[in-house]
């Protein structure tokens, strides 16, 4: 839960307020959980909604760490500059289309489990994610 | 030869969809005979692979949760079940007087906005003690901040509710500035 928050929000301040949030959200919703999606799609579906509900609260604000960190440094400047550059790109793409990227090419959830997370048909997370890469695409080909 | 848009049909009449999914997901290329001889997609071929060579370097970093997040995680859950059974009780030598914590979580709330140099706050009340989540703006004298942020809530409670001592944890969890 805390990777995707703060894959999509890039803040950990923020990617620790949205667990915690998840986490009171996924207690409210046990009583009516039938257990029809998976736990960890349920749980991903609870921790997305939550992310993307700061987003979309966060318009007055620019954060200070704007530029997210990378959670590790392996020494390798390259490689760092390599992440820092995606978290950037990632951050540009609208909301939804970063929910998708992050939970298929970050996440590896299959095309149907985003299908439940974002309570989307397959076909539309398909297009979505075809939209969202090839903008991502095109940010890092343009921030070479 | 110039960089096609990856949102557009390529000269030769296919989409970059296809091969997106094909460098992102591994499927099978459909037109493998096409893909070998058309030059659109096999330069549309490198420049995704090595565009996705970059998010799949970035995928494989570790996200680790800090240590207290589980903690703070049960608290904040524990703080909304405990909501209808969590009090503070105030000692009166005419009665019993005890208030919600549900009142005091929100009037808390309240207070903490009047605090100027707090950016964005959260409270909760587990039943013994108050818990403040802190946002501070930039440019705060974080220790200083933070007791005059305790201050002000326990002088508020004091106040407010009645002389009773509730133990006010205060934890700053990030700093943000305004536009």
């Amino acid at each position: 839960m805390y990777a995707v928050a703060y894959r999509m929000l890039g803040i950990r301040a923020d990617a620790e307020d949205c667990v915690q949030n998840a986490w009171v959200s996924a207690w409210q919703a046990m009583p009516s959980y039938r257990g029809k999606a998976g736990t960890h799609t349920w749980l991903y579906r609870i921790v997305t909604n939550a992310v993307l509900m700061e987003l979309r609260q966060r318009k007055h604000t620019v954060p200070l760490d704007a530029v997210s960190e990378p959670t590790s440094d392996d020494g390798d400047p390259e490689r760092t500059a390599t992440r820092l550059t995606v978290h950037r790109a990632l951050r540009a793409l609208r909301p939804e289309h970063r929910a998708a990227i992050v939970l298929r090419e970050f996440e590896g959830l299959t095309y149907n489990e985003i299908a439940e997370v974002l309570g989307l048909s397959v076909p539309t997370v398909r297009n979505r994610l075809h939209r969202a890469r090839a903008h991502l695409a095109h940010l890092l080909e343009e921030s070479r | 030869m110039t960089d096609e848009p990856f949102d557009q049909p390529l000269p030769c009449g296919r989409h970059p969809a296809e091969l997106i999914e094909i460098v992102a997901d591994g499927v099978d290329d459909p037109d493998p005979a096409h893909t070998q001889e058309c030059p659109h997609c096999q330069a549309m071929l490198v420049r995704l692979r090595r565009t996705w060579d970059s998010v799949r370097a970035a995928a494989n970093e570790p996200a680790t949760p800090p240590d207290t997040l589980a903690a703070r995680a049960v608290h904040r859950v524990r703080s909304h079940v405990r909501r209808g059974f969590g009090w503070v009780e105030v000692p009166s030598a005419r009665g019993s007087l005890r208030v919600s914590g549900v009142v005091l979580v929100a009037l808390t709330r309240e207070w903490l906005s009047e605090c100027s140099q707090v950016h964005k706050a959260e409270a909760s009340y587990d039943g013994e003690r108050l818990m403040l989540e802190i946002d501070l703006r930039y440019g705060s004298e974080i220790t200083e901040e933070a007791s005059s942020i305790r201050r002000h809530v326990r002088d508020r409670i004091h106040a407010t509710v009645g002389a009773v001592d509730v133990p006010v944890d205060v934890h700053v969890v990030g700093v943000s500035a305004p536009i």
